[in-house]
């Protein structure tokens, strides 16, 4: 098989229960390599306990995670970031005691190669990497506009920032995979355009393959190709934006049942 | 008081001050990582102590050697720790994790009773830090300027491996927020282990100070030091590495002074520290140079 026909993600018949609570249920997912993929949902559809299955934060009742066809179901959260999958959050967390930069630096880190022996040594390796170090972090903020903000701490950014600061610090990971947890929670529309704008340059320009959470409808449908739809833990939709807004079960979880009914007239 | 009394007073203050400065540090570092006042601190300093005994006295290794096999093997003691007692309580409640360090402070005072014995031991004193130096018309020994010189070496040090280094980075990412620190690839555990290392090895640097300065050893001695210590780290500022140094140098500084001055309250020496833990407590309960609370939500 070669490498193109290996989606990037995939969760196959992943369960998530909580005691008697099941957030997730059966839960199928295939994310080609390069998409920009959504998964939608109203409030409390298990969208969240999806990413923090795949992100490694909780270890499913049931079910696997692949990540271009290696299982990585149930390693820790940092062997899998290692693997390549990186994450932003619903609520902000960023370090806030941290400056902007150290930000960056931190998912930076992962990749680094000179231990703790040597930098006490100050070898000239650790003089190389710090200055090579601090140039990729000093781009990668650039790349989401914060590069003027590089000494702030990271609680002294506006909101807006703070959720740009979370992608760069994600993509410092150097991920194949990239899940941004409503990116657009909380901003106005001028950011949000900005921010959809950001989302597309970033899969191009790293090549990195993107899935979405998100709640606000003109995000999803206006920059992912497809998109799979969750209501209390359960598949309800899977298709392109077009399928999607046409599907009768999607406006019904979203809308209530009435809606159904005006739209089987069109 | 004659100068060279108040002079030689001054030289105990800032060596006690620099004692426990190393110490203070250990808690106020596991406590920012891991939210946890280690009680077995004051009992990895008084292994140390063992440690430089038996490589001196029983083993007979030459003294410099002795001293780092004590500081590496008290490193690995820390991290032995908190592997057995505190790693497994990782997602228990706090308390438990408190539990278990009381535990593990009893459990390595009475065993250092049973094979250590209880009576004090003479500590190997190398005449090197004996000599006299005169300064000023007073004669104290190269020791009171090795340990506030050698504390400051060690400042620096760990002010470069936090704030300078990837390790230091991580530790301090680990300490705002664990779980973000994992999902951004930083192996939290190694950080934890490595701040245990850090904080044991800076203890036995102290324990080791402390034989030199006291010359005897017994399995009591991280009781006091130890508790007096954790209250130099609270009134810093727990958490904040400068805040525990300034703190342990307030503490030593102040006890000395205390039974300099008024003599008539020698007795109360002990009991110095316990009045400034409940003075800050009532007065700026977050320390000298805390931060101010933080809720994680």
């Amino acid at each position: 098989m070669s490498k193109n026909t290996v989606p990037a993600l995939v969760c196959e018949n992943v369960t998530m229960k909580f005691g008697g609570l099941t957030a997730v249920s059966d839960f199928n997912l295939r994310v080609p390599e390069g998409a920009l993929y959504g998964l939608i949902g109203p409030n409390g559809a298990g969208k969240t306990t999806v990413f923090n299955i795949v992100s490694g934060v909780l270890r499913p009742s049931a079910g696997a995670i692949k990540l271009f066809g290696d299982d990585i179901t149930g390693l820790s959260p940092d062997r899998i970031a290692y693997r390549g999958i990186a994450r932003t959050f619903q609520n902000i967390r960023l370090f806030q005691n941290l400056t902007v930069l150290d930000n960056v630096l931190v998912g930076l880190h992962l990749r680094r190669e000179v231990n703790l022996a040597q930098a006490l040594l100050a070898l000239p390796q650790h003089r190389a990497e710090e200055a090579r170090m601090a140039q990729t972090a000093t781009q990668l903020l650039e790349e989401v506009g914060l590069d003027d903000f590089s000494d702030y701490r990271a609680n002294a950014l506006p909101y807006g920032q703070q959720r740009r600061l979370e992608i760069a610090r994600a993509l410092a990971t150097k991920p194949k995979v990239l899940l941004l947890d409503e990116p657009a929670a909380g901003m106005n529309p001028a950011e949000t355009e900005n921010l959809m704008r950001l989302i597309t340059d970033i899969r191009e320009e790293f090549g990195v393959t993107i899935l979405l959470i998100e709640h606000e409808m003109k995000v999803v449908m206006g920059i992912c190709e497809r998109m799979t739809v969750l209501d209390h833990g359960e598949i309800i939709a899977e298709g392109t934006p077009a399928e999607i807004q046409r599907n009768e079960r999607v406006i019904k979880a979203y809308l209530g049942g009435g809606a159904v009914v005006g739209n089987k007239g069109s | 008081m004659t100068v060279e009394i108040l002079l030689q007073n001054i030289a105990n203050g800032i060596t006690l001050g620099s004692l426990y400065a190393l110490l203070a540090i250990g808690y106020t570092m596991v406590y920012g990582i891991l939210g946890l006042i280690n009680f077995a601190h004051g009992e990895i300093f008084m292994v140390s102590t063992y440690f430089a005994f038996y490589g001196t006295a029983v083993f007979a290794l030459p003294w410099q050697v002795a001293f780092v096999l004590a500081i590496v093997l008290t490193a690995l003691l820390g991290v032995v720790i908190e592997r057995a007692a505190y790693r497994p309580l990782r997602d228990a409640p706090r308390i438990s994790v408190l539990i278990s360090a009381i535990g593990v402070s009893f459990l390595m005072a009475n065993l250092g009773l049973v094979i250590f014995g209880g009576r004090p031991k003479t500590f190997y004193r190398p005449p090197i830090f004996q000599t006299p130096i005169e300064l000023g018309g007073v004669k104290v020994v190269a020791l009171f300027f090795v340990i506030p010189l050698l504390t400051a070496i060690l400042l620096v040090i760990l002010n470069y491996i936090v704030y300078r280094t990837k390790t230091g980075l991580a530790m301090r990412a680990a300490q705002w927020d664990f779980d973000t620190a994992r999902l951004m690839g930083v192996d939290v555990d190694r950080a934890i282990s490595i701040t245990f290392a850090i904080g044991s090895a800076l203890a036995a640097v102290g324990g080791i100070m402390w034989g030199l300065r006291f010359a005897e050893i017994n399995p009591n001695m991280g009781l006091f030091p130890g508790l007096k210590c954790f209250i130099a780290a609270v009134f810093g500022g727990i958490g904040n590495i400068s805040g525990a140094v300034l703190g342990g140098f307030i503490l030593g500084f102040g006890e000395i002074m205390l039974v300099a001055l008024l003599p008539g309250l020698a007795g109360y020496r002990d009991a110095f520290a316990f009045i400034v833990l409940i003075l800050i407590l009532l007065v700026r309960p977050t320390g000298l140079l805390g931060d101010k609370q933080r809720v994680k939500i």
